[in-house]
């Protein structure tokens, strides 16, 4: 392992038994709350369980032995090629206000509370999820992330993947073709496996499974928009950041199975009444479970979300025209630009579209915007998706906040706000 | 500034080179047959068989040749044959022959009453089996009973250069059935050219006293058979230097033009990946299914079915030369309108209700199901794609790059008939048909034109569909036509699959989202082919739809795309 | 007649209001929190009951801070949804729904209502002080004056000083240099008038805002903070009747529908 580990000062020592005690009380804190919603199915527990055996009980993500783990920061990393070349993907983007804190003091002031988390994680030295990745994946989309990588390359092996502007022209997508064959070149060295077809499709094959699940998942959502709480929806979605593919695609395919025989009994989670919430924006990521858990506890059901570490997190799937190592590679590249609603691209039109199609599925009656401080690209979007929501007279509402829980009672209010807002007729969606 | 002026060069160039290509196409030879006048020869034997011509590949053998005379039909009438011997025929012969016995007596129907019996033979080559009006009829005393085919199924009879109608004729054919036919106005159409190349005999008897027997035989060309073996050597030649083309490709391919980074082609025939292939009638299976019947019925099917549908006007590259085909094809007309204008009003308007009729009703879907270069090139595809060998995939400016060359083409199909060129021996379509049927048909550029075809198409879906000036005609009216493929611009994620997977590269399937409905926006473009590719790829509900009639025939499915993806089925057909 | 109670229980002061089943104010009330937030509900409400010699109250409901440790409230309801439902009640008639500012003792609060007096948007500043009565507490204690004597005080302002200052904290300190600096405390209260005016106004999106503008809340009593805001918004500013009272008479109202169904 590191050298750090044996060159440890008692004040460190002291820092790093601080920094246990706090972010295993937040991590334990919201387990406890999510716990406690109403209507929990009894398949959600093995997710639970992969979040309290990182968070809490801080081990690494369980996998077959022998297996190097690289940290991806983004969907844009194919789990794909990873799972070809013999490793397993873990997607490191933090939401712990531990960890942040300690970035804090790196970090600008201005950073957007994932880097900042992240970088406490580096410094601290205390997370074996974070601390045993052979390699880490950075793709280059905002500006934080861009200096993230810098950062993370100066202290491990880093590969650094740049993303196109804009996907609107053929040369831009294929340019990212390029940048994923660099990656597997460096993931060869870590691994000493080449990508080939067989891998390649075998590892698209795992993969394909577990959005076969999700499909089922969503489809099952779809038909029954008050079937499962969204706050599981997301533990679900979290969960898959630090689990063996086959083995999340098993505990999913349970899941789906007891939701189906609750919706044949028609047993929903909550009433009809209860306003149906479509949370979108920056990412939220365990154990910054703020949002959909007071959404849901104020009485409002979150239905539906269209953030990176939720949904989207696999919700694409790569659509292999040419049968060859290089169609499928095109494939991965095409999936992981092109149908991407990151406001990280220039033009994000296609956002607007997809959550007019989730109004539409799930019957949404408001939406709830999600903008950690510092996430200036998701900012920008806000005022494009207002108009838009006007348009079809949607409510929308814009929170701001970041990872510490000072700011849970206005949260609070806000959030109660807005479910009355819809509850009083304010809203309707068309 | 620079570079445009680069471009248009190049442009003007390849236009260039492609008109040459087209206009002096038959100067360029491929594998030329010798002239069947040429290549065919006569002898008559005194065997003691009754009167009859018989062939054996180009020989032509006349058997029971004792006091008889043989005629060949020339440009300028009937012209005796000496000794019955020919070792070739003089270029303006129509071939045609007859042979004529000294009339005899003998009683040939038992009937206990002695008739005069004028014995006669007559035989077609196989290059008349086009069956212009008069081009194989003697109309000669000395040849008194005298049956012409005159199209696939028509006959009729004349004596003395008379027509007979309300005439009871016998027909004995080679199976030993016989046959009473009644003939009206127009002779009959009871038998067929597939009887006649077997050999009928033909007996007629207006009296108790009088008796015409005609042994009638038309040149074969058999399928399956040595005979036929010769007829697909050009096709044969073909195959291989595709294959050794692609070979070569595949091998020199990082030296080539691989970028860096890039895996070389690779052939993964040896990987362990188990070929399930399950039966499901999706609209893949039916689209390779009516294609396979297409290819069959198109090549084969005049002679399967007796008759072909032979006034319906196919607008499909299916090849004319093939005289055996189960409909014609429409792209004879297009390519030689000077032609079409001098042949009738019938004919111009079956050829323009045809086209009329397939374009509004099948628009381009002809184009992805019927078409039999469209199903080669879809072999080709498959064969790349079982074998998991690296492509060339296509970006906007290539595919741009080849709808120019598309525009040549259309130019090139359409005029270079009228300007003394024929399309025929520039189009690929030629190597195929005819060939496969069994008529041996001289190449000449179209050869170099099929393998450029069998190569592209290997490494680029479709490669020849992309510049098809056929197509493109049948695709122009497209808005008009019942067949749509539509879009769900709110649906669509825009995820580009149906723009990877369309092998004619339009990108305005995933591009587009401004539309009078939203919901149900018109995608189709006048380069669709209708093959319901991008609906398979598409991975959400109802975003790429194709609509018959305003019904829905095909729509895109997320959980059917899930299932393919995790069974591993879309790697198969 | 049916009787219908709302509680606004704020950390400093607990307001409440009487309806009859027609909306109409019967009484409204106020009495300081203390401790015991149930305690001093129930003897309010009962003494309000008595002084109009009413025996029942059909239903209660609450808002503000308190309102969900108000046991004796049948339902509650935030803030925003109570002041919405106030202004049906406590707007002058030519009001056209509209924006409410409302200025309480501890946030200040902009809410965007529709045609049918429906909230389409809201926003709130609940971290910083700098909008609230609480600042205006805290300068009418150095001014040596009273917090009702503010307002008509910096109306005879001739030259209002200019504030600078983001932060109340700072502020504070920047009017006692003034003051030390002899200058009419008159003009220092309009300049503070119009620092708050100021703040508030920031909260305020434009393009969102159709029909006229209302004050609620303890501020809107103060005239000179009503005269700031028309100065700064160059409109005219509408006052709400009981506007200290409009979040208890809008859960009263709220509560008269509940108790209908």
């Amino acid at each position: 392992m590191s050298e750090k580990a044996l060159s440890i000062s008692p004040a460190q020592t002291r820092q790093r038994e601080r920094f246990d005690r706090k972010s295993v009380a937040i991590a334990e804190k919201m387990l406890r709350r999510v716990n406690e919603l109403t209507h929990r199915p009894e398949a959600l527990t093995p997710f639970l369980e992969i979040l309290r055996r990182v968070f809490v009980d801080r081990e690494d993500a369980s996998r077959p032995h022998g297996t190097p783990t690289v940290g991806t920061y983004c969907v844009m990393v194919p789990p794909e090629i990873i799972y070809a070349q013999g490793a397993m993907p873990v997607k490191l983007c933090g939401g712990s206000y531990t960890a942040f804190s300690i970035g804090d003091d790196t970090a600008p002031r201005d950073a957007c509370p994932l880097v900042k988390a992240v970088m406490g994680f580096e410094e601290i030295d205390a997370m074996p999820v974070y601390q045993n990745c052979s390699l880490m994946a950075v793709p280059v989309t905002c500006d934080c992330k861009k200096k993230l990588a810098g950062y993370l390359s100066q202290r491990r092996p880093t590969a650094i993947l740049h993303v196109p502007a804009n996907r609107d022209r053929d040369e831009d997508m294929e340019r990212f073709v390029e940048e994923l064959y660099a990656f597997s070149g460096q993931l060869a060295n870590i691994t000493s496996k080449e990508l080939s077809y067989e891998n390649l499709s075998a590892a698209y094959r795992m993969m394909a499974d577990a959005q076969y699940q999700l499909s089922r998942f969503i489809d099952l959502r779809r038909k029954n928009p008050l079937l499962i709480r969204g706050t599981f929806a997301m533990a679900v979605m979290n969960a898959m950041s630090y689990t063996y593919a086959p083995d999340w695609t098993k505990q999913l395919a349970a899941l789906n199975d007891e939701l189906e025989a609750l919706a044949r009994k028609k047993e929903m989670a909550v009433r009809e009444n209860q306003p149906r919430i479509l949370l979108t924006g920056s990412p939220v990521i365990f154990p910054n479970f703020k949002l959909p858990l007071l959404i849901e506890e104020m009485g409002g059901l979150l239905a539906a979300d269209e953030t990176c570490m939720g949904e989207r997190g696999l919700y694409d799937p790569p659509a292999v025209a040419d049968h060859t190592l290089d169609g499928m590679m095109r494939a991965l590249s095409n999936r992981a630009t092109r149908p991407c609603t990151c406001p990280t691209f220039a033009d994000n039109k296609r956002r607007v579209y997809r959550i007019r199609q989730l109004i539409q599925d799930y019957k949404i009656q408001g939406v709830v915007y999600h903008v950690l401080r510092g996430c200036l690209v998701y900012d920008y979007e806000y005022a494009v998706l207002e108009e838009e929501m006007g348009k079809i007279g949607v409510p929308i509402i814009r929170v701001e906040t970041d990872y510490n829980e000072e700011d849970v009672e206005q949260l609070r209010i806000r959030t109660e706000a807005f479910l009355e807002l819809i509850k009083y007729g304010g809203g309707q969606a068309k | 500034m620079k570079n445009t002026w680069k471009k248009r060069l190049i442009a003007i160039a390849a236009a260039l080179l492609l008109g040459l290509l087209a206009y002096f196409a038959a100067d360029i030879p491929f594998y030329p047959y010798q002239e069947p006048l040429e290549r065919a020869s006569l002898q008559s034997v005194s065997d003691g068989e009754p009167l009859a011509f018989t062939y054996s590949s180009d020989a032509i053998t006349l058997h029971g040749a004792d006091h008889v005379t043989v005629y060949g039909l020339t440009l300028s009438g009937m012209a005796v044959i000496p000794n019955g011997q020919a070792a070739s025929f003089p270029a303006d012969s129509l071939g045609t022959l007859a042979a004529v016995k000294e009339p005899y007596t003998a009683d040939t129907n038992g009937d206990g009453i002695l008739e005069t019996v004028t014995d006669a033979a007559k035989t077609d080559m196989e290059f008349t089996q086009e069956y212009t009006e008069g081009g194989n009829t003697f109309l000669d005393s000395r040849l008194p009973f005298e049956a012409t085919i005159q199209h696939r199924s028509g006959f009729s009879f004349t004596l003395y250069s008379v027509k007979l109608s309300n005439a009871e004729i016998t027909a004995v054919l080679s199976d030993g059935r016989e046959i009473a036919l009644q003939t009206d106005e127009n002779g009959f159409s009871a038998l067929s050219l597939n009887d006649l190349r077997d050999g009928v005999t033909f007996w007629y008897r207006p009296d108790n006293q009088t008796t015409y027997r005609l042994a009638y035989q038309v040149e074969d060309n058999t399928v399956f058979s040595l005979r036929w073996l010769e007829a697909m050597l050009p096709f044969t030649l073909i195959v291989l230097i595709s294959l050794v083309c692609i070979i070569l490709d595949v091998l020199l391919r990082k030296r080539l033009y691989q970028k860096n980074g890039m895996p070389s082609g690779q052939v993964a025939v040896l990987h362990r990946e188990k070929l399930h292939f399950r039966f499901r009638l999706g609209f893949e299976m039916v689209r390779w299914i009516v294609m396979i019947v297409s290819f069959v019925l198109l090549i084969w099917g005049g002679r399967l079915l007796e008759n072909g549908l032979s006034n319906i006007q196919l607008p499909v590259l299916a090849c004319p030369y093939n005289l055996d085909q189960g409909a014609s094809a429409g792209c004879y007309w297009f390519s030689h309108i000077d032609a079409l204008l001098e042949s009738g009003l019938d004919e111009i308007l079956w050829f323009l209700g045809s086209f009329a009729v397939c374009a509004l009703l099948f628009g381009r879907l002809l184009c992805g199901f019927v078409c039999p270069l469209g199903f080669v090139q879809d072999v080709m595809h498959q064969l790349r794609q079982s074998l998991h060998t690296e492509g060339v995939s296509f970006s906007e400016k290539l595919y741009d790059g080849l709808r120019f060359i598309k525009w040549v083409m259309l130019l090139i199909f359409l005029g270079v008939g009228l300007i003394g060129g024929s399309f025929c021996d520039f189009c690929p379509a030629i190597t195929l048909s005819p060939a496969l049927a069994g008529f041996k048909t001289s190449i000449y550029f179209s050869g170099f034109m099929m393998v450029a075809m069998l190569v592209s198409g290997f490494f680029k879906r479709r490669c020849f569909c992309n510049i098809c000036p056929m197509g493109y005609l049948l695709g122009l009216p497209h808005k008009v036509s019942m067949v749509k493929l539509k879009k769900d611009a709110v649906a669509c994620t825009e995820c580009g699959a149906c723009y990877e997977a369309c092998p004619m590269g339009i990108k305005s399937i995933f591009t587009v989202r401004e539309g009078k409905n939203e919901r149900a926006i018109d995608v189709t473009t006048a380069d669709c082919i209708l093959c319901g590719e991008c609906i398979r790829r598409c991975p959400e509900d109802g975003a790429l739809y194709m609509t018959f009639a305003g019904k829905k025939i095909y729509t895109a499915s997320r959980m059917k795309f899930m299932r393919d993806q995790a069974d591993g089925k879309e790697a198969q057909i | 007649m049916s009787v219908y109670a709302g509680l606004d229980g704020g950390s400093t002061y607990l307001k409440a209001a009487l309806i009859d089943q027609n909306g109409r104010v019967l009484h409204t009330g106020v009495t300081s929190t203390g401790i015991d937030n149930n305690g001093t509900a129930g003897r309010l409400l009962h003494q309000l009951c008595a002084e109009i010699g009413v025996d029942h109250i059909d239903y209660t409901m609450a808002t503000g801070y308190s309102r969900k440790i108000l046991e004796l409230a049948d339902d509650d309801v935030s803030e925003i949804t109570a002041h919405a439902y106030g202004v049906r009640i406590t707007a002058p008639k030519n009001y056209r729904p509209g924006l409410i500012v409302d200025i309480g003792g501890q946030d200040s609060k902009v809410i965007y209502l529709d045609e049918q007096y429906r909230v389409k948007n809201f926003s709130m500043n609940d971290k910083c002080a700098a909008g609230t009565g609480k600042f205006m507490e805290v300068i009418a204690q150095i001014l040596e004056t009273t917090i009702d004597r503010v307002g008509p005080l910096s109306l005879e302002s001739t030259a209002p000083c200019d504030i600078n200052s983001t932060c109340v904290v700072f502020a504070q300190s920047e009017v006692i240099s003034l003051v030390a600096r002899k200058f009419d405390r008159r003009d220092i209260l309009a300049g503070m008038h119009a620092s708050m005016a100021r703040r508030v106004v920031k909260m305020i999106r434009k393009n969102e805002m159709g029909g006229d503008i209302l004050m609620t809340g303890g501020g809107a009593m103060n005239i000179g903070l009503r005269r700031a805001f028309e100065d700064e918004l160059m409109r005219d500013v509408y006052v709400a009747s009981h506007p200290q009272f409009n979040g208890a008479v809008g859960a009263a109202l709220i509560a008269s529908e509940r108790g209908r169904q």
